[in-house]
């Protein structure tokens, strides 16, 4: 799940711990885990590390691109099959390794590139698939710009956007079975609108001064993760 | 929200600046009605030390401190100084913030002789210099407050003095009760001249909290204690150009290059008309997410002159980009809207100018093949910022580095200053060292732009975007877009990459 940071009911938590919790919090909201993931994640035990097994499935993905194994035909689900075996077995994983935080780049990245050999292999319009990759694109960065103001979209949005792995087994499938060009519209479609109207909605009702009172709260809204760690430790590097 | 906390004066003899007026000003105010209406934004009701007794001054911080639920401003009531100044160091995101005056260095031919002794052989001292009616007994550091002494705790080469104004942020607050109860128990060990703010930093220095400092730059600030004093500060501080100051603060600092030298030079008067015709930021967005459109659409023509049309829009869409920002810092209107409208259309305009590149292109009688490396394009961009969001994250989650800490009774901080030492030589070891050495070189200005334009910044973007599209074509936009972002990529994964084995 998307673990929303609550307010916390016991006694002050210890600041530090509670900012490692959110942090963590947020990182995993960037993977965008759907439905598929959060039902599956309780019962794969103790799964594999995020960035070796994440990694691997986007070298996978280069590789059979690379080789010219993708052809029309069931082969297209390949790909998304990838992902899913070496990906989705990560989500039980803290992510609190030093080098975890590489984790939803790869991932993203390796979803982009899933979808776009898949579909140019099919076929399917070219336009449409810059389209969705926006519209992904766009939900990751508003996860992203509104959680650095400590104001978390809804689980549920999570959930109805499907996550990349059920987008990218609709996506196989759909190409496997030479059927990609009107799931690609409908997908693009709806993704769109689910996401462009959560986002304004959203907006319009919330209470904007309470949300810059706990969006001021917050350290270093703009400053770059290398100038926040300045801040952060008191260490300036410069020269 | 800020506490702010009001010192009477300090123990050293000043006189009550009750009396004292400011002529300059409208209203002609006393020292003391001024500063509190200045303050009253802040905090309606300011907590009063009185001053006199250094122990019940402290104690009295303390409960002032141990009952906050907000960031504490502590300041002299004596203090003549820019509203500007204030909302900087209020604004400050440092866990402490001290506004201190550096003693100016000696004349070059006095500093053969002065420096002689280099400074990790310097021998403690108790600083008798003054500096505006303030004993020299502070060690400020390039970003911090690195030790402060008093009339009976030496200091190595002290170089500058606390003027007054605090800031400590609330988790600091905790900190900052127990350290003046703390130094309250040994108010006998302070002088006559030590400062009231001199001995709270001492305390906060010594006990490990990491203390920032900042100069007055191009404003103003002055304790003062006679009539003469006054008229003098109100005179130069009139003689001062706030506004420009609150202008020039609005203009985001470590820009790109690009940014730097042909948005940043005249983009903050374009802020300040706006601003001054009550356009509010959300406006100002708009306008630049107007521009992006329509150069969007010049692009997608794929005629040349539409093309160079295009060239030049996106150019100004990039500046209303810079100015909304720099509306709402110098009109203080910040709303978390605003931030997430101005990000979220960022990058809207970037992407939608992809699509109309790709569309002029195709309309123009090439193939449809100029998607791929749109997709590539917006692909290797949107990951890139993933990287930079994804790292943010992890910095975040690092512990605050630990400063060493020295007990409030040693004597002198020798001990303070081998710890740092220590932990200094600690850090230049390894894959440390080897970041440390990068960091520094960027002392020389072609290395230090060189790698602020390496990472492809969103300034050189849209200047690539807008010179390739009017010159060439979309292909070379895209290549060029592709190509530097991968270098950028690259070279920002391999810093990043060391700084989390480090």
């Amino acid at each position: 799940m998307i673990t929303h940071p609550q307010a916390a009911t016991t006694a002050t938590p210890d600041p530090d711990e509670e900012r490692r919790r959110v942090q963590t919090a947020r990182l995993l909201a960037y993977r965008d885990d759907g439905p598929l993931v959060h039902a599956l994640a309780g019962k794969l035990g103790k799964g594999l590390p995020p960035v070796p097994a994440t990694l691997v499935a986007l070298l996978a993905i280069v590789a059979i691109a690379a080789v010219g194994l993708l052809k029309p035909g069931p082969i297209l689900l390949l790909p998304s099959l990838i992902m899913l075996v070496l990906v989705l077995p990560t989500a039980p994983r803290d992510h609190l390794g030093r080098f975890d935080w590489l984790t939803p780049p790869l991932l993203r990245g390796a979803e982009f590139l899933a979808m776009i050999v898949v579909a140019l292999q099919s076929g399917a319009p070219r336009w449409l698939l810059f389209v969705l990759v926006y519209v992904v694109g766009y939900h990751t960065y508003d996860t992203v710009y509104r959680t650095r103001q400590s104001i978390w979209p809804p689980a549920w949005v999570f959930q109805a956007g499907l996550g990349w792995e059920l987008r990218l087994l609709i996506i196989g499938a759909a190409a496997a079975f030479d059927v990609l060009t009107p799931v690609l519209a409908v997908l693009t479609a709806y993704l769109f609108v689910l996401f462009a109207v959560e986002s304004v909605t959203s907006w319009v009702r919330l209470d904007k001064a309470s949300a810059q009172a706990g969006a001021d709260a917050e350290q270093d809204l703009e400053a770059s993760p290398e100038d926040a760690l300045e801040q952060a430790t008191g260490e300036a590097d410069k020269g | 929200m800020t506490r702010v906390v009001l010192l009477g004066s300090s123990p050293s003899p000043d006189t009550a600046p009750t009396g004292l007026r400011l002529a300059a000003l409208p209203g002609n105010p006393t020292v003391a009605e001024r500063l509190r209406s200045q303050l009253v934004s802040l905090d309606p009701q300011p907590a009063t030390i009185a001053s006199g007794d250094v122990a019940a001054a402290l104690r009295a911080v303390a409960d002032v401190a141990e009952s906050a639920t907000e960031n504490l401003f502590i300041i002299p009531d004596n203090s003549v100084v820019h509203d500007e100044l204030i909302y900087q160091i209020t604004k400050a995101k440092r866990g402490a913030l001290a506004l201190i005056a550096k003693e100016p260095r000696p004349e070059a031919g006095d500093e053969v002789q002065e420096d002689i002794v280099p400074i990790d052989e310097a021998e403690p001292e108790i600083g008798m210099n003054r500096l505006e009616g303030l004993p020299v007994r502070s060690r400020a550091g390039k970003s911090r407050i690195v030790s402060v002494g008093t009339a009976n705790h030496q200091v190595t080469r002290p170089n500058a003095v606390m003027l007054g104004p605090l800031h400590i942020s609330l988790r600091n607050a905790p900190m900052l009760a127990e350290t003046c109860r703390a130094l309250a128990d040994m108010a006998d060990r302070f002088g006559p001249d030590d400062d009231l703010v001199q001995i709270i930093v001492f305390g906060l220095v010594r006990n490990g909290v990491s203390v920032g400092l900042r100069g007055r730059r191009d404003l103003f600030y002055r304790r003062v204690t006679t009539q003469e004093e006054v008229n003098e500060a109100g005179a130069e501080m009139a003689g001062m150009d706030e506004d420009r100051a609150r202008l020039d603060n609005a203009v985001k600092g470590a820009d790109g290059f690009f940014t730097t030298y042909f948005v940043s030079t005249y983009s903050r008067f374009i802020a300040r008309w706006a601003a001054r015709r009550g356009l509010t930021p959300n406006q100002v967005t708009l306008i630049s997410i107007t521009l992006g459109v329509l150069a969007a659409a010049c692009f997608a023509t794929g005629d040349r002159p539409w093309m160079v049309a295009g060239g030049v829009l996106i150019y100004f869409a990039f500046v209303f980009d810079c100015v909304d920002g720099q509306v709402a810092r110098y009109a203080r209107k910040f709303g978390v809207l605003g931030a997430w409208l101005d990000a979220t259309f960022d990058r809207f305009k970037e992407y939608v100018v992809f699509a109309g590149l790709a569309v002029g292109w195709v309309v123009s009688g090439n193939g449809d093949d100029i998607w791929i490396l749109a997709l590539a394009a917006i692909g290797l961009q949107s990951i890139r910022h993933l990287l930079d969001f994804s790292f943010g994250i992890s910095n975040r989650r690092k512990p605050p580095a630990q400063l060493p800490t020295l007990a409030l009774d040693a004597p002198s901080d020798s001990d303070l200053r081998k710890a740092l030492v220590r932990r200094k030589e600690e850090r230049s070891q390894g894959v440390r060292g080897l970041l440390k050495m990068w960091s520094k070189a960027g002392k020389y200005r072609a290395v230090h732009w060189a790698r602020k334009m390496i990472v492809f910044p969103i300034g050189e973007r849209f200047a690539a975007i807008a010179i390739t599209a009017a010159l060439f074509d979309a292909r070379i936009t895209f290549l060029t877009l592709v190509i530097w972002g991968t270098v950028a990529a690259a070279y920002t994964l391999t810093g990043r990459l060391m700084r989390s084995l480090a």
